[in-house]
């Protein structure tokens, strides 16, 4: 970033000189033709050779106007995009303070050219000449906003495949991690010891169509919500096989929400999580809720925290990152004295 | 023999009763405990069994917490899904770290174990 800063400059005051010239051109033509018709300088009229000196004091005006312009426009425009202030109020302030720079760097314009080249133009008639200057100064400025977008814009791709390829890691660890491989065929040999011989087949299905699942989604960046459903209904059966009637799983979503998205195992995560971090005990049974609401879904459990409660997982930040990278929305969080609630916005 | 099982999930509980019911049905549980608090309270009430089974990590916490809060007088046969509490296992009463899933045989091992070094020491 700071390798790039002295070229915009550098690029600004070139693009200055260049407008500049272009402005005078008639100027540069008339002398040029001068030069080549053989006239001597010393035999200018007077009338002649105050306008070459107008010209060169505009000249000089010009590149100034231009880079202030230029400059102004280009690096206001990041931080007024990050007040608070209304949109109308800033392209009003935006607009307002380009008038008064306009006519400022006028007025110092005609300063110039009373100091150093004698003559006097009012500062109108010297913003009326700057115009051309001035519009091309704005145009170069959003020219340059547009390409900084692109390259932001870029960048966030990066950072998105970036979180996505964390979060695909931490997932698999998880999942794939003794912890949650094993207890899972802890329980499956209770299932094949205690039941017929249906309910362990149903059972390697589900596990099979849990880690299939698994596997494929973490290579999206997003998923219907219909195919995550479908997977949460096969992770929820392989925990209740585990838990038993003492965690309770509530689902509700409206099939309008079928097919929007969300990023993968958004869902699983959360309920992860409330698992992890809440006592789940037969006198003490965990409810976890998920429901729809206002185009959000909803994760909502009653709190009964372990006492030793690890640190909240990297899980759920890990998410959030991803949600602004993908759809520029946040996750909200409610953390109150007997219930946790999570809403993630459902992406359209 | 009296065993005590502290397990907090169900399908895990249910595998292991059933396990030991194959072995030797003069095998008595007295007890399936969820959390650390209910096993705490438990060992504290009762007459100490003749050897329990703990998983590690149960609903309120992990199981290492039980023997910070009450002296245990008997042997301990450790069954978890995670193989990094093995040498923390090794320093409580520990008579084996059985990995879940669990089997038939390595339940088998750990009271054939038990019986030797232990419960004959006793008599």
């Amino acid at each position: 970033m700071n390798k790039t800063k002295p070229n915009i400059h550098l690029i600004i005051l070139f693009s200055a000189v260049l407008i500049a010239l272009l402005s005078q051109i008639r100027t540069i033509m008339y002398v040029v033709d001068m030069i080549t018709d053989g006239k001597q300088i010393s035999l200018l009229s007077d009338k002649e050779s105050a306008f070459i000196l107008i010209s060169a004091g505009f000249f000089v005006n010009s590149i100034i106007l231009f880079y202030v312009i230029v400059i102004f426009n280009f690096y206001l425009k990041n931080r007024v995009a990050r007040s608070n202030r209304s949109r109308l109020f800033n392209v009003f302030f935006i607009f307002i303070t380009n008038i008064i720079l306009l006519f400022g760097l006028s007025a110092l314009g005609s300063v110039i050219n009373k100091f150093y080249f004698q003559e006097n133009i009012s500062t109108f008639i010297m913003a009326l000449k700057n115009l051309f200057v001035f519009i091309f100064a704005l145009l170069f400025a959003y020219i340059l906003i547009l390409i900084e977008k692109i390259r932001t814009s870029e960048l966030d791709n990066a950072r998105l495949k970036e979180e996505r390829i964390k979060a695909e890691l931490a997932s698999l660890k998880e999942q794939i991690s003794p912890h949650f491989l094993f207890n899972t065929l802890n329980s499956l040999s209770s299932v094949i010891r205690l039941s017929d011989k249906n309910e362990s087949l149903k059972f390697v299905d589900k596990m099979s169509q849990v880690y299939r699942y698994i596997l494929e989604s973490n290579q999206q960046d997003l998923v219907k919500i219909k195919d995550e459903l479908e997977f949460l209904d096969a992770y929820f059966f392989l925990l209740e096989k585990r838990f038993g009637t003492k965690l309770v799983l509530e689902m509700d979503i409206s099939p309008d929400l079928y097919e929007t998205s969300i990023p993968p195992m958004a869902m699983q995560l959360l309920v992860e999580n409330v698992i992890q971090h809440n006592t789940i005990t037969n006198s003490s049974p965990l409810t976890i809720k998920i429901f729809d609401q206002n185009s959000m879904i909803i994760v909502q459990n009653n709190l009964q925290k372990k006492t030793a409660g690890e640190s909240f997982g990297i899980g759920l930040a890990n998410l959030m990152k991803r949600y602004k990278l993908i759809a520029g929305k946040e996750i909200i969080i409610n953390n109150s004295a007997n219930s946790f609630i999570v809403k993630l916005p459902v992406i359209k | 023999m009296n065993v005590l099982i502290i397990e907090d999930e169900h399908g895990a509980a249910q595998n292991l009763l059933a396990i030991l019911n194959e072995i030797n049905d003069s095998i008595n549980t007295l007890a399936v405990i969820e959390s650390v608090r209910d096993a705490v309270q438990w060992i504290k009430n009762n007459p100490a069994p003749d050897a329990a089974f703990f998983d590690i990590h149960l609903a309120d916490g992990l199981c290492f917490e039980i023997f910070e809060n009450v002296k245990i007088e008997f042997p301990v046969i450790f069954t978890t899904a995670y193989d990094q509490y093995a040498i923390k296992a090794f320093k409580v009463n520990s008579i084996d770290y059985i990995l879940k899933p669990i089997s038939r045989q390595a339940v088998e091992f750990a009271l054939d174990k038990l019986k030797k070094y232990i419960i004959k020491d006793k008599h």
